[in-house]
């Protein structure tokens, strides 16, 4: 198999592990900011220790619950292109042509094109969603708080509540992940432009445009 | 092929996708262009002696001259190469 064509389906393939991550902490997003509006709403949410913190709890529960939407909305956005691609590339190699690896590379600077700015937000809203489930865990699991002018206490009310926690810290740490490697692939997809911002002139001077 | 393309690939899809004879609306309809951007590329590589037109009766049809398939090679190198000379993404 062709160099090029390797490390093109290795990209594709990882950038495809990358976003299903991130539709994943979407989901859970959506799920932990509904969750918690219907608690609100059945009254559940009452045992929690004073009423500014169900309050905060409410509206970190709601900017999830619209960063979840956001996340699920521009990474199934991003992914489809990028999905199709990789469907061509899986169909079609090893056997691919030098002139159809070709199309399939254009197809994919074309497609980050278009997709760049999704890209830049995703980036973006992805840890923030991320953090607003982790907070939400956090301020849903008080039990007790107490501030007072030597200091700060709270209590967290039991164990399944800590390992709640140390789930929403999964969630986002996986979301700084994810947000880490669609960086890198931003910025290799950014250098790779570059390259071809700068090898046009040969481009140019091949058609015979370099005089004019 | 859709999205954000620079001329030169345009050029090169047109070029590729012409190794046999196409007509007018098959290349813009494959190249995804409207008709007065596929008019002028496709004037523009005729004039260049990139493409050549053949013409059968009442039908018109455009073919890669072997001119073009140095354009579609240093094309295809360049683009390749981009896997072989940037860091690449990986996990």
């Amino acid at each position: 198999m062709k160099p090029a064509l390797s490390q093109f389906q290795k990209e594709i393939r990882h950038f495809s592990l990358v976003a299903s991550m991130n539709l994943i902490i979407g989901v859970i997003a959506i799920a932990a900011g509904i969750l918690y509006i219907i608690a609100a709403i059945l009254g559940l949410t009452a045992s929690l220790v004073n009423p500014e913190l169900r309050v905060i709890a409410g509206a970190i529960a709601l900017i999830s619950l619209g960063l979840g939407v956001s996340v699920l909305h521009v990474t199934l956005r991003i992914s489809r292109g990028v999905r199709t691609i990789r469907k061509k590339l899986e169909r079609e190699a090893p056997a691919v042509t030098d002139d159809r690896i070709t199309c399939l590379i254009v197809q994919m600077i074309a497609y980050y094109r278009d997709t760049r700015q999704m890209l830049g937000t995703i980036i973006l809203i992805g840890p923030l969603c991320g953090l607003c489930v982790f907070v939400l865990g956090i301020v849903t699991g008080f039990e007790a708080m107490s501030l007072t002018s030597t200091g700060f206490s709270l209590t967290l009310n039991n164990r399944v509540t800590i390992l709640a926690q140390v789930f929403t810290l999964a969630i986002v740490v996986s979301s700084l992940l994810s947000s880490h490697y669609f960086t890198k692939f931003a910025m290799a997809w950014n250098h790779r432009i570059a390259e071809i911002e700068a090898s046009e002139c040969a481009l140019k001077e091949k058609l015979g445009l370099d005089d004019q | 092929m859709s999205g954000r393309r620079t001329v030169y690939e345009i050029y090169w899809e047109i070029l590729v996708y012409c190794k046999t004879p196409r007509s007018f609306s098959a290349i813009i309809s494959r190249c995804d262009l409207n008709s007065k951007l596929g008019q002028e590329y496709l004037e523009f590589l005729v004039s260049r002696e990139y493409l050549t037109i053949i013409r059968d009766g009442e039908r018109t049809s455009y073919q890669s001259t072997p001119k073009a398939a140095e354009y579609v090679a240093l094309f295809s190198s360049l683009y390749q190469k981009l896997f072989d000379s940037t860091p690449g993404f990986r996990l």
